[in-house]
């Protein structure tokens, strides 16, 4: 959606809203309805008097007692509280990560995103700037030349930069057979496309599974991404959401049968413009 | 005096007014100077004139028995949005409405406030077909919507509203202005 799009929608929407606005009177008969309410839920004596309690004044001839008792209601909690803690740090095992968990296999490092840039900025230049995305999936390399390229990158809620930087996302799927602790590597697609690009990857491209995804880079730097990938034949999965630059995160979870399937995303902006 | 008519007067201070002596006129004051909003933003969410009377009062209603708590953590016209966005969001729950059709009766005739020169008013068949869009989005992205386009309010402010990043609102605007334009594609001026 471009910008022209978004101010489109939003000018619809003050139209509309301007139209269904109340006027001054009726607020002024609704507010004379909400007063009358008030009036029967506030009680009498509230009405002349503070709402909020003043501070309690104690007595300066208790006030010694009174901190030594709080001292040793306060000295018996810490201690009793770090029993527990101990108690407790005793009792429960450690819980170990899964191998899963560990996510540095669809971590995408700072060299390698400045390689991405650099291959992109080169191949974009060689298309003329008509390069839309590329990707590395099953061992091939896709390109997408496209002189009207889909999806132009501009929005009200990103800057002049944004709409001129590239996102590199690395979507990685696991899988283990049940009662099999051991997780593999299934699938692994490595794109690189200008920000706010569709991209759609599949058979006849030579990959064995769907995949689209679609990402925009955000103001504060974090990046908005919609992923949909094919786990198994007609199958579909989605994902939507905000991921931040370089984190990998477990977008999908799965089981079917008696696979269970989890899938790993990660996005990063590329730090040069593309030319 | 009358407080409604020192305009220069901060919320805040009227809640404190309030907090301090109880006197009703504060209190009356910050209805008077919120209630537009407030009924806005209930419309905005529950797209329906009498559900969003009987709102807007349960708000002030609720906001006035809390507002001897109220600590001043955030502004108050952000409490007051977040116990707005929260009281229309658990009616349309009460009501069933969060995945089904929002059970729009026939439009009320409300008298129209005089526009100003840069909007325009609607077709009938046009506002409706808005109004239809927007029912079809979740609460918290109807909410997003309504809170930063119509209503002018902050993104950093809708995120205390709603209580997430303002990343998630910016993320709810996007999804819900790519929901609308799928749906209103046909009233989209040229």
């Amino acid at each position: 959606m471009n910008e022209h799009d978004e101010k489109k929608i939003d000018r619809l929407l003050c139209d509309w809203s301007a139209g269904e606005r109340a006027d001054l009177q009726h607020l002024h008969r609704l507010a004379e309805r909400i007063k009358s309410a008030i009036d029967a839920q506030v009680a009498p004596d509230s009405q002349y008097g503070p709402l909020v309690a003043p501070t309690p004044t104690v007595n300066a001839g208790w006030r010694t007692p009174l901190v030594c008792f709080s001292l040793g209601v306060a000295a018996t909690v810490l201690v009793t509280g770090l029993g527990i803690a101990w108690f407790v740090a005793r009792e429960k095992p450690i819980a170990l990560p899964e191998p899963a968990e560990t996510t540095t296999f669809a971590q995408i490092d700072t060299g390698q995103i400045h390689n991405r840039a650099t291959l992109f900025r080169e191949l974009n230049e060689f298309y003329a700037g008509n390069l839309a995305w590329m990707a590395e999936v099953d061992g091939r390399v896709v390109l997408r030349v496209d002189s009207a390229k889909i999806g132009s990158p501009s929005s009200p809620i990103q800057t002049n930069d944004a709409r001129e930087r590239s996102v590199t996302v690395r979507v990685v799927v696991i899988a283990r057979a049940a009662g099999d602790q051991r997780w593999q590597t299934l699938w692994k697609a490595d794109v690189i496309s200008e920000n706010d690009q569709f991209v759609q990857i599949g058979p006849s491209d030579g990959a064995k599974r769907d995949l689209s995804l679609w990402a925009h880079l955000l103001p504060d730097g974090s990046v908005a991404v919609d992923t949909s990938i094919s786990l198994e034949a007609g199958n579909q999965e989605s994902y939507s959401g905000v991921q931040r630059p370089s984190v990998p995160e477990r977008i999908l979870t799965r089981k079917s049968g008696n696979i269970e399937y989890r899938v790993f995303q990660t996005v990063a902006v590329l730090p040069e413009k593309v030319g | 005096m009358d407080p409604t008519a020192d305009t220069d007067v901060a919320d805040e201070e009227l809640v404190r007014r309030y907090q301090a002596t109880g006197s009703r006129p504060h209190l009356d004051a910050l209805l008077e100077r919120h209630i537009g909003r407030v009924r806005s933003l209930a419309y905005g969410m529950v797209l329906n004139h009498s559900d969003a009377d009987d709102l807007t009062q349960e708000v002030f209603l609720r906001v006035t028995k809390s507002l001897a708590q109220f600590k001043g953590d955030s502004k108050f016209s952000t409490w007051l949005y977040r116990v707005t966005v929260n009281t229309s969001t658990r009616f349309l729950e009460r009501r069933g409405k969060l995945a089904a059709e929002i059970d729009r009766r026939a439009p009320e005739p409300l008298e129209r406030e005089t526009q100003g020169p840069e909007c325009r008013m609607l077709s009938g068949e046009t506002a409706q077909a808005v109004a239809d869009a927007l029912a079809t989005l979740t609460p918290a992205l109807r909410a997003a919507m309504v809170l930063v386009v119509l209503d002018g309010v902050s993104v950093d402010e809708a995120a205390e509203v709603e209580s997430c990043t303002a990343s998630t609102i910016y993320w709810r605007i996007h999804e819900g202005r790519k929901i609308l334009r799928q749906r209103l594609a046909g009233y989209l001026t040229p």
